[in-house]
């Protein structure tokens, strides 16, 4: 009786609704898009891309980001035919190139800017496991593309190039989404790592650390850590896979400073520890399996004795 | 999975916070320092740009760079170039007043070497920093002008 009451009222209500001239709160298809993990991203990505346009002038980064959205969809849509699978928008596609778009330098010429896009989509469907890619898309085209072409990178999106103050707009940005993504234990350990490295070197006297700790260095490793560290299927779910994950990413990105490239280091940081969590989860999560199994059976085998 | 205490967040961001101002106080002092050579060699470019407008005010611009030239002292010269995105250090050999060789000993900017690999060729060519611009590495081109610029004012004695 009282279900029924409930249905009345709330049919009472949209009615009445309807009458006073309300609007519906029905939520459209990209209300409801805005509110899952990738439409977040895709929203403060934009944001971002936006704010960071104000440097730029606008032409050269618009002209980047929209060549590869348009190069990204155009991938993953030859890749779905050929798979036989359902055509649809994909949304990953369009991360992964405003990703790329606003890392590449605006004046980045336009056959680069796709090459990295391809590069990019390629890995995310020939290097994986079932459906999840081993490494992040847009740090692998990028890194491809710098060590091959040179392509310079300004992490514009990162608002590398705009007053220090701006920074705080990425810093409220990045702490969003790693909070609707659960991947806090993952950029905590990466910065406090990164920051611990180049402090400790700071202070033995290593020549242009501090570079890491200042514009566009800095903007490089946020964004990096709160976009792109964080890219769910690359990333272990786990809060202490994440710390350790998070770990291995800044200490090769130290290292890669020091040692390989002021361009590349924290791409190398990344992948690298995209490795390790396909190593972790071949290996390890197997051998952890593994023994769990053969525990049950020796509780079995116990308990039946 | 449940989430991580708010505490534990805010106070691992606090102790990240503290990390990086120690490193940025840590390192101010090679910051500063090359805040101040950025200053000079900007001041530097500015010099040479008028030069060059000077130049081409009174059409010949060749006779401009040769009377350059002519007061480079031969030796071998080091200079330094900064931008917001790294460094390049470069040695110009200066032989019979002209710039006989240029090499570039260091690069630390976002763009890599590579991206301006052709530089060194076209100011000795050129004999000067009229050099072209690197589509994509405008940043790396025009630290590579201010270190040789650099470089040629110690030429000049």
């Amino acid at each position: 009786m009282e279900r029924i009451n409930t249905a009345q009222e709330t049919v009472s209500n949209n009615t009445e609704s309807r009458k006073k001239g309300t609007p519906s709160k029905k939520k459209t298809g990209i209300q409801k898009f805005v509110r899952t993990p990738k439409g977040i991203v895709l929203f403060i990505l934009v944001i971002l891309a936006v704010t960071g346009l104000s440097y730029t002038g606008g032409s050269g980064g618009i002209k980047n980001v929209l060549l590869a959205v348009g190069t990204g969809l155009m991938v993953d849509f030859v890749v779905t035919y050929i798979t036989g699978r359902p055509l649809k928008i994909s949304d990953g596609a369009i991360i992964t190139a405003v990703i790329i778009s606003v890392i590449l330098s605006p004046t980045t010429s336009w056959y680069n800017v796709m090459f990295t896009t391809v590069i990019g989509l390629l890995s995310k469907h020939l290097l994986k496991d079932k459906r999840k890619p081993w490494l992040n898309p847009a740090a692998f085209g990028l890194l491809i593309s710098a060590t091959l072409f040179s392509t310079g990178e300004s992490w514009w999106g990162g608002l590398s190039m705009l007053p220090a103050w701006m920074t705080i707009l990425l810093l409220i940005s990045g702490f969003i989404i790693v909070d609707r993504i659960n991947k806090f234990p993952l950029i905590l350990s990466f910065f406090s790592v990164y920051m611990l490295f180049f402090l400790i070197m700071g202070i033995l006297g290593v020549a242009s650390v501090g570079d890491a700790f200042r514009m566009p260095y800095i903007n490089a490793a946020l964004f990096l850590g709160f976009f792109m560290l964080t890219d769910p299927p690359t990333s272990p779910a786990k809060y202490r896979d994440q710390v350790l994950f998070g770990i291995i990413a800044g200490v090769v990105s130290g290292l890669s400073f020091l040692y390989i490239s002021k361009l590349s280091y924290l791409l190398f940081g990344v992948l690298i520890a995209n490795l390790w969590k396909v190593v972790q989860s071949k290996y390890f999560n197997t051998n952890r399996a593994k023994d769990s199994r053969i525990g049950n059976v020796q509780n079995k085998r116990i308990t039946s004795e | 999975m449940s989430k991580l205490n708010n505490k534990w967040v805010i106070l691992c961001t606090a102790a990240i916070g503290l990390t990086y101002s120690a490193g940025y106080a840590v390192t101010n002092t090679d910051a500063s320092n090359a805040s101040v050579k950025g200053y000079s060699q900007t001041s530097i470019q500015q010099n040479n740009q008028k030069t060059y407008s000077n130049s081409t005010q009174s059409g010949n611009s060749n006779s401009s760079s040769s009377t350059s030239q002519s007061n480079y002292k031969n030796g071998t010269y080091t200079g330094q170039g900064e931008c917001k995105f790294g460094a390049v250090a470069v040695k110009v050999t200066i032989k019979q007043g002209k710039i006989n060789a240029v090499e570039i000993t260091d690069c630390t900017t976002s763009y890599p070497e590579s991206a301006i690999e052709g530089l060194p060729q076209e100011v000795v060519d050129r004999q000067g920093t009229d050099v072209d611009n690197v589509s994509g590495a405008t940043f790396s081109t025009e630290t590579f002008k201010t270190a040789v610029m650099n470089a040629l004012e110690k030429a000049k004695g």
